[in-house]
């Protein structure tokens, strides 16, 4: 039986412990679940062709423990030569449809991932399960029906977000604003200029869009009314809303403000995904009066956590990947030594208030084991008496220090960076990147230290840098395009400094400073290093 | 008729009823013949009403619907009846049904046996129907009279056999009867007018149901018996009132003078309570009469609960757990599975298809095994499929149930946990599992799973009284209960047994550990058990020894399988990867009945013969033992030079023995020189091979070596011995077991060694054994012993002389010596065969 007939036949409560019965686990039988799953998808991996070069002639692991013990942690070129060529004979098991996304900006176009029939039943289900939760008030009481219009503010496929309408309109007939047929034919904003209008003749019931996305849509609703063609959209606009805009506009005009959507439409629920979510959480609860419930979903992990009623943290669903957890100290060691082992931990060995970078083993038949992610979440607390949980919950911290993330569009390393300066043959000698926010919005600052001698003959002033170097952030990330134009944002500061300033700073801490996200502190020295008269100090000295 | 069609109608009516109440039964055979009663009485007594009414579309065609009623009445007796007596299909049913079929096309065609009657008006100014018989109507009936002359016969032949039945048939006798009785009453002046056929036909009807009542051949739905009684009510209500209002109308208004409102109100109080009574008793009729299903499977399982008690067999329990599910709920297939010895699977045991693939099995880790052991209920897959624990399921898991068309899953549980599962599949027309079928599942899980735990403690409890912990062979009290038992059955037959003794394997043990050794005790017992398969049983005889007992084997296919077993044992280790090579070889030794052995005792020892004849030949081999030789003679001949082969190895041992012997006590070497002469002499005259001679050699040669260790002033001493220095002699015997049991390749000669002071009577040492029960070897050397002792001049008495030693021999025969083998011994030294050693 499909979600959509037990919605019918009023099966609420059952309904409920189906999909969301994962919320009442406590942390054994979570692990026992995840423990068995793990065990059958190692069964499945030490068969494949995959996971026999992965071992390189050893003997399959027996156990979960020998499992983690002979497999090293692994990041996408470990798969690259099976994935990318889509050989999915040599995976752990046949997939059905290949997921893609970029992989990292200026120097792998995209990478791809397997999704199997069984990972899509989870997949299904899991998201069934967070139509649920955002349309919950409190525990066992929900308000989705198989009616309710969704506002979707994603990509199509081959993105992972894409998948999420087919998954759904398989279990209930949801109507998606605009149809999923038409939107895949469409541009970002085509999309979300149609979406919108169908939703004001329509009404929405669901919206779920990125964070930063969803805010930018949001704000459209503003210009609801102002000049000649909002005039025509509001002749298509359904009675019921127009009386609502009719009222809003006389509102705003007292409260003098601007027209925002809870004035139009009355949501059920909101979810978000993305990064920066926690940037745009509290000016989407104000623009629809609905807090946006996030959850996460990725494109090698397929989706695997989500908020509930409290919108106060993450759970992990059991069924859709074997995590593992890597302190946030021994994921910096990572970066500083190579070839460092770091330590896992898992679901019921990780501590609240400690951050970890996620490790995933897709289950199911999955292609990817201890997977790092290359995200990091901090653990609030191992249960909740607000929901009732009794297992660990998370919230999104940001992708792991060496990426830079803005608004969950780019994925910048320090090659891309690196790969900028050089196209850009601007005479830079030495730079760091931080991930910055001003005004509660996700900025790159770029501090750089110009080549001496280069100064002179050189036009290098901050404007100059900073426009050569977005054209060329431009030219090589199709993303970093995007930001600019479905989010009109500007990333991207700079800040120049005195020559000198990275050498001297090494000579004197004696250490090298990571180029991508160095610790603040660090960042703090370099810029007090940078007001001092070193020079002269080093003279003296 | 006129006043009285409410009779026609109230027949059709009862008729109706009996008809829908029957369709909704369960159907067989008599319950179809019981129809076909049924439907003859409907077209007859409808075809007759409707003609007499006059209904559209004609009086022509009622008239032959009445009549094909009429006639297919008579066949549909005979068939009926036929089938109640389960009489055997003959041609003569075929040839009545197309006798009634021709007889209707005929008359229906041409009114040729009995044409339509017309319709006149009588004198009183009532229809009257008028026939014009001729007489070809004799046909007509005469057909049906023979059918049922036909039928009466068949009746009374069963009848005549079967007297139980009486009871059973009286109803439908008393019926007929009574049908005849209406029949007749038509044509009495005193029911002129009155349909007495058609109200002996609604009586016969009632008997008859009655009768199949009698048999519990009903089992009915309640929900549409109660359909049936609202249309019986409303039609019968409906009759009643169109003929009871005007009389009724009148009687009140005469009688009571109401006014012709109240009247009505009345009548219409009258007829609501009547219609309501009447419903009630029909459906307490209907409760009465037809066996619910509740009560159908109230009694199906009292039936199970009380077969499931009688046995102890875990596969007939589960046999009738599914034969009771079966019955009362229709499932397409039924699985059971029950959990392995080690708790760590359960494997389909049953099945109610026998072709279906038994080789499922569900792992204990299986998330569904941990729901029912939660729940300890009856759980339904479509809400199994919607619990957080299916999350955890395996993907070949949750195939597998789809495979299986399992939709619901009772366990079997005990306080220790889960025992086993009943599957069921898909149930028949794809109905879903009721709220009865759960509650009655529920109730046969509480009955099965004691049922299975009693037959599975008792199962497992007869199995360890039965078989050996290591290798789960027989043990050897078993052994011995299989072994008496197969003689017993095999009187006149034959009956081999194979003994198997692994060589050196206290050496092995010694070199690769204990649980090594235990490790190739349980691979030689799977060997073993393999090769044997069915047709005979495998016992662990001893610690290193396996014992195989086939029926109706003779010595050489005995021998092929005994070489079988051995090449694979000696081959066991060769694949292993490990760095020794852990040779094991095994010595085997056959004897069979008739061929070497008369008696189970005898079949043991011989067999026990052949293994040492095996060892001392240099091991890893299988031979068979032949028998006694009925001419001693011959066996002299080829006997010598076959000792010189065979027995070298131990000739140092004995040699090194004896010389011990010599120097400590030389008349003991002496003595037993000369006693292993007179033994192996006696042993020859009386008939035993050249091997168990060997034996009584080496027996005698060591059966003093004990005495070593007795002190030789006691040993020399001229008096009387005391009793303390007396149990110091006799303690020779348990010295010398303790110094042969240290030669692993001598162990044979301990039985005639520990036996050689045993007596005839019971009262020698150390035993006390007696008769039988003392081994040959033994007797054989207790008669050579003290015939010696008595010839031969000690310091403490004079020597007797063979006369006299002879006759205290035939004196004591029976109480010290053997009487079978003195006077053999005698013979032989009065033949000059036994020569007297020298003193």
């Amino acid at each position: 039986m499909k979600f959509e007939e037990k919605l019918k036949k009023r099966q609420y409560s059952q309904l409920w412990q189906e999909y969301c019965g994962f919320l009442d686990l406590d942390i054994d039988s979570y692990m026992n679940i995840q423990n068995r799953l793990m065990q059958e998808q190692i069964s499945l991996w030490s068969k494949c062709e995959l996971g026999r070069k992965m071992l390189a002639g050893k003997q399959p692991p027996k156990t979960i423990e020998e499992f983690r013990e002979m497999v090293p942690l692994t990041t996408y070129g470990d798969y690259a030569d099976f994935l990318l060529q889509k050989k999915g004979d040599m995976l752990p098991d046949e997939p059905v449809i290949w997921i893609q996304t970029t992989w990292e900006c200026g120097k792998h176009p995209i990478k791809v991932a397997p999704y199997t029939s069984s990972m899509l039943d989870t997949y299904r289900n899991n998201i069934i399960a967070c139509l649920i939760l955002c349309t919950s008030t409190e525990k066992g009481k929900f308000n989705a029906r198989e009616t309710d219009k969704f506002l979707y503010a994603l990509a199509p496929l081959p993105y992972a977000t894409g998948l999420m309408p087919l998954a759904l309109n398989e279990e209930i007939s949801i109507e998606f604003l605009p149809p999923v047929k038409d939107a895949m034919q469409m541009t970002f904003s085509e999309r979300n200029k149609k979406g919108f209008k169908m939703g004001l003749k329509k009404g929405i019931d669901i919206f779920f869009g990125l964070g930063s996305v969803a805010y930018y849509v949001s704000l459209s609703v503003s210009t609801l009314g102002k000049g000649s063609s909002g005039k025509s959209s509001l002749m298509s606009i359904s009675p019921k809303i127009l009386t609502r805009f009719l009222i809003a506009k006389y509102l705003c005009k007292k409260e003098n403000r601007d027209l925002k959507p809870k004035d139009l439409f009355k949501l059920k629920g909101f979810m978000c995904a993305g990064t920066d979510n926690r940037c745009y959480k509290d000016d989407l609860e104000e623009l629809w009066g609905v807090r946006p419930m996030e959850l996460f979903a990725g494109t090698e992990p397929s989706i695997i956590g989500t908020e509930t009623w409290t919108r106060n943290g993450m759970y992990f669903f059991p069924d859709a990947c074997f995590y593992e957890f890597i302190p946030e100290a021994e994921m910096l060691r990572t970066f500083e030594e190579e070839g460092y082992k770091p330590a896992t931990y898992l679901m019921n060995e990780v501590i609240p208030g400690q951050k970890y970078e996620l490790v995933i083993s897709v289950l199911k038949g999955g292609a990817f084991v201890r997977y790092r992610v290359g995200d990091v979440y901090e653990c609030v607390g191992l249960e909740s008496r607000e929901e009732g949980t009794r297992i660990p919950r998370f919230i999104y911290i940001d992708r792991i220090p060496t990426i830079i993330d803005i608004a969950g569009f780019t994925r910048i390393s320090e090659h891309s960076i690196q790969n900028v300066i050089e196209l850009s043959g601007l005479p830079i000698e030495n730079w760091v990147a931080v991930k910055e926010y001003r005004q509660n919005r996700p900025l790159m600052h770029i501090y750089v230290e110009m080549k001496e001698g280069q100064i002179l003959n050189t036009a290098v002033s901050r404007e100059i840098l900073k426009e050569h170097l977005t054209i060329y952030f431009k030219y090589v990330d199709s993303d970093y395009q995007d930001l600019k134009k479905i989010l009109g944002m500007d990333p991207l500061e700079i800040t120049i400094l005195k020559c000198g300033t990275f050498s001297f700073y090494e000579k004197s801490t004696s250490k090298k400073l990571r180029r991508i996200n160095p610790q603040p502190y660090d960042v703090m020295e370099l810029l007090k290093i940078d007001k001092k008269d070193f020079k002269l100090m080093g003279r003296r000295g | 008729m006129g006043s009285f069609a409410f009779i026609s109608i109230i027949a059709l009516l009862c008729y109706v009823f009996l008809l829908l109440a029957l369709l909704a039964a369960k159907k067989n055979t008599i319950v179809n013949a019981f129809l076909l009663i049924l439907a003859a009485l409907i077209l007859w007594t409808g075809g007759s009403f409707c003609m007499r009414m006059q209904l559209w579309p004609g009086l022509k065609i009622w008239y032959d619907v009445s009549i094909l009623g009429l006639t297919l009445l008579a066949y549909a007796f005979y068939f009926f009846v036929s089938r109640f007596a389960d009489l055997k299909k003959t041609p003569a049913g075929k040839f009545w049904l197309a006798v009634i079929i021709i007889i209707n096309i005929i008359n229906v065609a041409t009114g040729y046996f009995l044409a339509a009657p017309k319709p006149e008006i009588s004198d009183e100014g009532e229809v009257i129907f008028v026939y014009q018989y001729t007489w070809a109507i004799i046909i007509l009936f005469g057909a049906c009279a023979l059918i049922i002359l036909h039928m009466l016969y068949n009746l009374f032949r069963y009848y005549k056999n079967n007297t139980l039945a009486k009871g059973q048939f009286m109803p439908i006798l008393i019926g007929i009867i009574v049908l005849f009785a209406g029949n007749i009453g038509i044509m009495l002046p005193f029911f002129t007018g009155f349909p007495t056929d058609i109200l002996a036909g609604i009586i016969n009807a009632l008997f008859m149901f009655y009768a199949l009542y009698k048999r519990k051949l009903f089992q009915l739905k309640l929900v549409i018996s109660r359909g049936t009684c609202y249309v019986v009510t409303a039609g019968l209500s409906f009759v009643i009132f169109y003929y009871m209002i005007s009389p009724l109308e009148k009687l009140i208004t005469e009688k009571f003078s109401l006014s012709s409102r109240n009247t009505i109100l009345v009548i219409v109080v009258i007829f609501t309570l009547f219609a309501l009574i009447l419903y009630y008793a029909l459906k307490r009729f209907l409760d009465k009469i037809f066996i619910r299903d509740e009560i159908m499977q109230a009694e199906s399982l009292k039936n199970f609960s009380l077969n499931a008690s009688k046995s102890l067999d875990v596969s007939e329990i589960l046999k009738e757990i599914t034969n009771v599910i079966q019955k009362s709920i229709s499932v397409r297939k039924i699985f059971i599975c029950i959990a392995d010895k080690k708790n760590s699977k359960f494997e389909v045991l049953h099945s109610t298809n026998p072709l279906e693939n038994k080789k499922y099995n569900i792992n204990v880790e299986n998330p569904l095994i941990a729901e029912l052991e939660k729940n300890n209920e009856c759980l339904m897959m479509k809400d199994f499929r919607r619990t957080t624990e299916y999350k955890s399921m395996w993907e070949a898991e949750k195939k597998q149930l789809q495979e299986l068309g399992i939709e619901c899953a009772v366990p079997l549980m005990d306080d220790s946990g889960m025992m086993g599962i009943v599957f069921l599949c898909e149930k028949e027309k794809k109905a879903g599992f009721t709220y009865n079928d759960i509650v009655f599942l529920n109730s046969v899980k509480s009955i099965g799973s004691i049922a299975v735990k009693n037959s599975r403690l008792f199962e497992q409890a007869y199995m360890e009284a039965r078989t050996d912990d290591l290798t789960g062979l027989l043990n050897r009290k078993y052994f011995y209960e299989i072994l008496q038992q197969e003689f017993e059955n095999n009187t006149g037959g034959c009956l081999s047994l194979i003994i198997l003794n692994l060589d050196d394997f206290k050496l092995y043990n010694q070199l690769y550990g204990i649980k090594e050794g235990d490790n190739a005790l349980r691979k030689v017992a799977r060997i073993v058990k393999a090769s044997v398969g069915a047709s005979g049983h495998v016992a662990r005889y001893s610690g290193k020894e396996f014992a195989i007992i086939l029926p109706k084997y003779d010595l050489l296919s005995s021998k092929n399988l005994a070489e079988i077993i051995r090449k694979q044992i000696m081959n066991m280790n060769r694949r292993e990867s490990d760095y020794t090579f852990k040779m094991l070889t095994v010595s085997g030794g056959i004897s069979s009945i008739p061929y070497s052995a008369s008696t189970v005792k005898e079949l043991i020892e011989n067999a026990d013969m052949a293994i040492y004849k095996v060892k001392h030949s240099g091991k890893n081999a299988v031979m068979v033992h032949v028998g006694r030789n009925p001419n001693p003679e011959e066996r002299t001949a080829t006997r010598s030079e076959s000792k010189e082969t065979i027995y070298l190895e131990y000739e140092q041992t004995i040699g090194a023995l004896t010389a011990a012997i010599d120097t400590k006590d030389h008349y003991t070497f002496k003595h037993s020189r000369n006693v292993a002469y007179y033994a192996t002499e006696l042993a020859y005259g009386y008939g035993m091979d050249e091997d168990f001679i060997e034996i009584v050699r080496e027996s005698a040669l060591l059966h003093d070596v004990g005495k070593i260790g007795i002190p030789e002033q006691i040993l020399n001493k001229e008096d009387k011995l005391s009793d303390e220095e007396f149990s110091t002699v006799k303690g020779h015997v348990e010295n010398s077991i303790g110094i042969i049991r240290n030669l692993p390749s001598l162990d044979y000669v301990i039985p005639a060694v520990i036996g050689h002071h045993e007596r005839y009577d019971g009262n020698g040492y150390p035993r006390k054994i007696a008769g039988n029960d003392i081994p040959l070897s033994a007797r054989i050397l207790c008669v050579a012993d003290a015939f010696d002792a008595m010839t031969t001049k000690r310091p403490y008495k004079a020597p007797l002389s063979v006369g006299e030693s002879l006759q205290r021999l035939q004196e004591d025969a029976g109480l010290q010596f053997d009487p079978e083998l003195v006077p053999i011994f005698v013979g032989l030294v009065n033949q000059g065969v036994i020569k007297i050693c020298e003193d």
